[in-house]
């Protein structure tokens, strides 16, 4: 996979061989930081979301009355 | 919150409580209960975690307890979002929670991708269209 801006020029290093959501979104959000670009909330959040999955999240219960 | 991944609404005995899943690298336990106790949405706390127990003690008291094997989950997850057309959207967890919180004005589609604003409009514009001829 290969972020690349409009000239055709890497904007990161090519990624190997993964196009799980994590490593998409991961590279889109390098490739718009490296073209100094803002990150859309939407991007952020998935990145986080799979990011948070893949290294274990944690619950607990909160109750109001 | 930033580093919350999931929420869902259960019942514990008669109580109403919220399970939040989050990401401990991003906020800590500690962090995430004062938090939900400056909103007034912590007043008890279950833990299921063992190394939630001694701060869950220590801020709740006996407000504080290991968490029941099994509770009973609300029928109507993510109320607000059920009585939108955004329903049939297909969104993540995280995407699912935060446009949920955020229905009162249109700051939830900055959660949506283009893809997804774009058939959020479109299910908006149905729904009026229907709602429309309903009344009509």
């Amino acid at each position: 996979m290969r972020v690349v801006d409009a000239a055709g020029t890497d904007l990161i290093p090519r990624v190997e061989k993964d196009w799980t959501v994590a490593a998409v979104t991961e590279a889109m959000i390098a490739g718009l930081k490296a073209a100094k670009k803002e990150v859309p909330a939407w991007l952020e959040l998935i990145a986080a979301e799979e990011r948070a999955t893949a290294r274990g999240v944690e619950s607990a219960i909160f109750g109001m009355s | 919150m930033d580093g919350v991944t999931k929420t869902r609404q259960a019942w514990i005995g008669k109580e109403e409580v919220v399970e939040v899943w989050f990401d401990p690298k991003r906020v800590s336990f500690e962090k995430l209960l004062a938090h939900g106790r400056t909103k007034e949405c912590a007043r008890n706390v279950w833990w299921r975690h063992e190394a939630h127990a001694a701060i869950a003690k220590k801020a709740l008291g006996d407000k504080a307890a290991p968490a029941p094997k099994e509770i009973r989950l609300d029928k109507e997850q993510k109320y607000y979002l059920l009585q939108t057309p955004l329903v049939a959207l297909p969104l993540s967890e995280a995407q699912a929670c935060r446009v949920n919180a955020s229905l009162e004005n249109e700051a939830f589609f900055r959660y949506l991708s283009p893809r997804q604003a774009k058939a959020a409009a479109t299910l908006f514009v149905a729904a009026s269209k229907k709602g429309a001829r309903e009344s009509g």
